[in-house]
């Protein structure tokens, strides 16, 4: 062997050996500062904030957090006219409470009378399970008001489903908040991330044992067929499966959402159910939405296909602010099982999920769909 | 012929520095006009004299450099081109071939009316409405010169003519470099041209050995190009770095003729030239949100991150990254601190996501609806599709054989690819990153040479 090849070999070896060094030392670092942060806000001087709670028709319970944001304290130098003011937020659950295994609420933004700049609209759902919290079963996210131009955008109030307000303790407010180490952090639990290159290609919604599951399915299915589907973009929907859907930058409005973001409502039932605000550019039509249909908490919807290129959805939600969904972003065959959680009436969808910054192409086929009961 | 040949060799020098002499103009024009205000007499007296003392600082450091060193006559000119004749041949056809894609896709576009399928520019340049009738030449030229620059890299990188030609072929019918050629073309797109063009002599800065003059041309050129790049996109700071640490290698690697005096004769055009600029980025006022949003969440999955439960951000809204950074001035650096192995993690997805760019995308360009083309495109994808995910194995096994058969240029050859790959990191949008399917390509083309090599070496023995 060369001396040069020795040379690049001892090279290539110490690389590759400080390479896992340190991934090992970042992974350890990386911990010890979550922990350093989750400290600081637990330890952190808070208020309780009172509330006033309202229920609706749909039986969904909304708190509305009394004297936040009281005085607009502007933090930072404007940019582009743009002023903010942040307050810092910790909810204390109790699932010991509730029976439930996981929660979903919706963290609402609302605009002051006169303003319509729908791009101040930060809502978005959390999704917490019991499992992942630690001891003090807290979660913790920041909240903001915006001021820009004549437009006002502010956090308002968070949402939960009847039974699920249960889980819910007491909400404390922060009164140092830009003392925090990294002031944007939200907390929802502990788990690590994930590379999709080394990701399983099953997916599930619900708390159960997949395989165990699937090995229990027999022939004693439904299939979910034409005449259950409300809507299915251009009628792609055939009498016989596989379904093949090809989608190339088209949107359900007119309206070019990269001007126009949280405009559009046509088709987009998924996504505004799910109350999260739509990203600039993106296309996030539904492709497939079933009626309302019946199902109780032995049903399991199966669904099977195949992802050429894109990204997309799949989405269960029903009228009582129950939204639970998975993202389908590894290329290849996926198989995913949902858990219907209590007896209700629900919707199956199925919608896009890419955007035009990151190219605009969806293809995949759904070989399955079917609903089974387990006894 | 020979008459005019004779004549282009007389007056090479002279044409070409008063073509720069233009060129740098124009940009410092511009340039001046981002600091000085819109007094159209200021800005042309500052950019001539900008521009002078540029030509005077070229004229210097490429004194005894000139056309008659490399041919003394015509007759050696007529030698030169037939011994390059099928080369020539190639680069005018796909030139060509380029070019008339380039014009029929945007054509199409702008007259059936389907910008609405593409983001939206964020900021419009656009030309004199004077030569507004020759926009789509002009687009296509662009195109072409991509196309023709992508295959000059893959020469320089070590990969045989036809193999070349067919990965060019490649690029060209790729659906993320044609549909990135409608929005902004004179912006987003022409960053790819210019790139292309830094590296093709980047390359060729590293090959080179004790060669002097080609040495200083190619510093020259990549001089050059960051300078109008510059003008064209500020995100070309992201190569000065670059450009000084492999200034500070071609030293290097002369051994004891290290000099810190060439060092900066060698920087000493580049500063000169891109003076403006300097003044420019010091004035202006960014908000660096662009860069923020590489930490929010949306990121990590169009990354394939599955997240923790923790995040720094969660939407993509030019408004909401405002507030991110107004409210902490260290964002971004706040996150690589605090969450390295997040950031480490993101660096190795943000390269598998480019190098898988050629092997992802199985549909036309938009707006096409065709069945050839449909067919034609199946078929390519079927052909590549294959390697989504392995490139990654692939990019990584070819820097190592490119290491071991030219330990210092390979080195450096693999650095400067594994640079090219990562830096989508902070600009994670596809309109900056398309063009990097050319590294994808390379270590396809550079596999099958190696291959192919191999084979003809065991026949030969």
């Amino acid at each position: 062997m060369k001396k040069t090849n020795s040379i690049n070999l001892i090279l290539l070896f110490l690389c590759l050996i400080s390479l896992i060094i340190i991934f090992f030392f970042f992974s350890y670092l990386q911990n010890k500062n979550i922990t350093k942060i989750i400290e600081k806000i637990l330890k952190s001087e808070k208020s309780e904030v009172s509330y006033t709670i309202i229920n609706d028709n749909h039986e969904n319970v909304t708190i509305l957090p009394n004297k936040l944001f009281n005085e607009f304290q502007i933090i930072g130098d404007p940019i582009h006219n743009q002023y903010v003011s942040q307050e810092y937020l910790i909810l204390k659950l109790n699932f010991k409470n509730c029976k439930k295994n996981s929660i979903s609420p919706l963290v609402s933004y609302a605009f002051s009378e006169n303003s319509s700049n729908k791009r101040l609209d930060f809502s978005r759902r959390l999704f917490v399970k019991k499992d992942q919290l630690s001891s003090s079963q807290i979660i913790s996210f920041p909240i903001y008001y915006t001021k820009k131009d004549d437009h006002d955008g502010f956090f308002r109030s968070i949402k939960f489903q009847k039974n699920e307000f249960e889980c819910f303790d007491k909400i404390y407010q922060i009164k140092n908040n830009l003392d925090i180490n990294i002031n944007s952090f939200s907390y929802f639990g502990t788990k690590s991330p994930e590379l999709l290159l080394f990701k399983r290609n099953n997916f599930q919604i619900g708390n159960f044992d997949y395989n165990n599951v699937k090995k229990k399915f027999n022939s004693n299915f439904e299939n979910i067929s034409k005449n259950q589907i409300n809507y299915s973009y251009k009628d792609s929907i055939k009498l016989k499966k596989p379904w093949k859907f090809l989608f190339h930058s088209e949107r359900s409005c007119e309206l070019n959402n990269c001007s126009f973001p949280n405009s559009c409502k046509k088709n987009r039932k998924s996504v505004l159910i799910e109350g999260t605000p739509e990203q600039v550019c993106s296309i996030d039509n539904d492709i497939v939405v079933t009626k309302k249909i019946y199902m109780n908490n032995k049903n399991y919807i199966y669904i099977s296909g195949n992802l050429i290129a894109g990204q997309i959805k799949l989405n269960i939600f029903n009228e009582k602010n129950f939204f639970r969904n998975i993202k389908i972003n590894k290329k290849g065959k996926f198989e995913t099982i949902i858990k219907i959680p209590f007896d209700d009436k629900f919707r199956f969808s199925i919608s896009n999920n890419i955007n035009l910054y990151n190219y605009s192409e969806n293809h995949f086929y759904i070989n399955d769909l079917k609903i089974f009961s387990l006894n | 012929m020979r008459i005019l040949t004779n004549y282009l060799i007389k007056y090479f020098n002279f044409a070409s520095y008063f073509f720069l002499f233009l060129i740098i103009l124009t940009v410092d024009y511009f340039i001046f006009r981002k600091f000085l205000g819109t007094n159209r007499l200021i800005n042309i007296f500052c950019a001539t004299i900008h521009s002078f003392i540029s030509i005077w600082a070229i004229r210097i450091y490429l004194k005894d450099i000139s056309l008659k060193n490399y041919f003394a006559s015509s007759d050696e000119v007529f030698i030169f081109i037939k011994k390059y004749s099928e080369e020539f041949f190639l680069l005018i056809s796909l030139f060509f071939v380029s070019f008339l894609i380039g014009i029929i896709y945007f054509d199409y576009i702008y007259d059936h009316n389907l910008t609405n399928l593409f983001y939206e520019r964020t900021t419009l340049v656009a030309l004199p409405k004077i030569i507004n009738p020759l926009n789509d030449l002009i687009v296509g030229l662009i195109f072409s010169s991509t196309c023709v620059f992508c295959y000059l890299v893959l020469r320089s990188a070590f990969i045989s003519k036809y193999i070349a030609l067919i990965l060019t072929f490649y690029f060209i019918s790729s659906p993320t470099n044609i549909y990135n050629l409608i929005p902004s073309p004179f912006r987003d797109y022409f960053k790819a041209t210019i790139i292309f063009f830094i590296l093709i002599f980047f390359i060729n800065l590293i090959k080179n050995r004790k060669n002097i003059s080609n040495e200083k041309i190619f510093i020259f050129f990549i001089s050059f190009g960051i300078f109008f790049g510059l003008w064209i996109r500020s995100d070309f700071l992201i190569y000065v770095p670059l450009f000084v640490f492999f200034l500070i290698f071609n030293e290097i690697k002369k051994g004891s003729n290290f000099s810190a005096t060439s060092l900066f004769q060698n920087i000493f055009p580049f500063l000169i030239l891109c003076l403006p600029h300097i003044i420019a980025q010091l004035e202006m006022v960014g908000d660096n949100f662009a860069i923020a949003s590489s930490f929010i969440i949306t990121q990590n999955h169009s990354l394939g991150i599955e997240n923790g439960l923790y995040d720094s951000g969660y939407i993509f809204i030019d408004e909401y990254l405002r507030n991110l950074i107004n409210i902490d001035k260290d964002y971004t650096f706040s996150n690589i601190v605090y969450f390295p192995l997040d950031f480490l993690q993101k660096i190795l997805a943000t390269q598998i996501n480019v190098l898988n760019l050629s092997f992802k995308f199985s549909l036309p360009p938009p707006g096409l609806y065709n069945e050839m083309i449909d067919i034609f495109y199946m078929a390519r994808f079927a052909s590549l599709s294959f390697l989504h995910n392995i490139i990654l194995i692939v990019f990584y096994i070819c820097i190592l054989i490119l290491i071991f058969k030219k330990p210092q240029t390979g080195f450096m050859i693999s650095l400067l690819f594994i640079f090219i790959i990562s830096y989508p990191l902070i600009q994670n949008q596809i309109r900056h990153y398309f063009y990097i399917e050319i590294i994808s390509l390379w270590s396809v083309g550079y596999i099958i040479e190696t291959i192919t090599t191999k084979l003809r070496d065991n026949e030969k023995n």
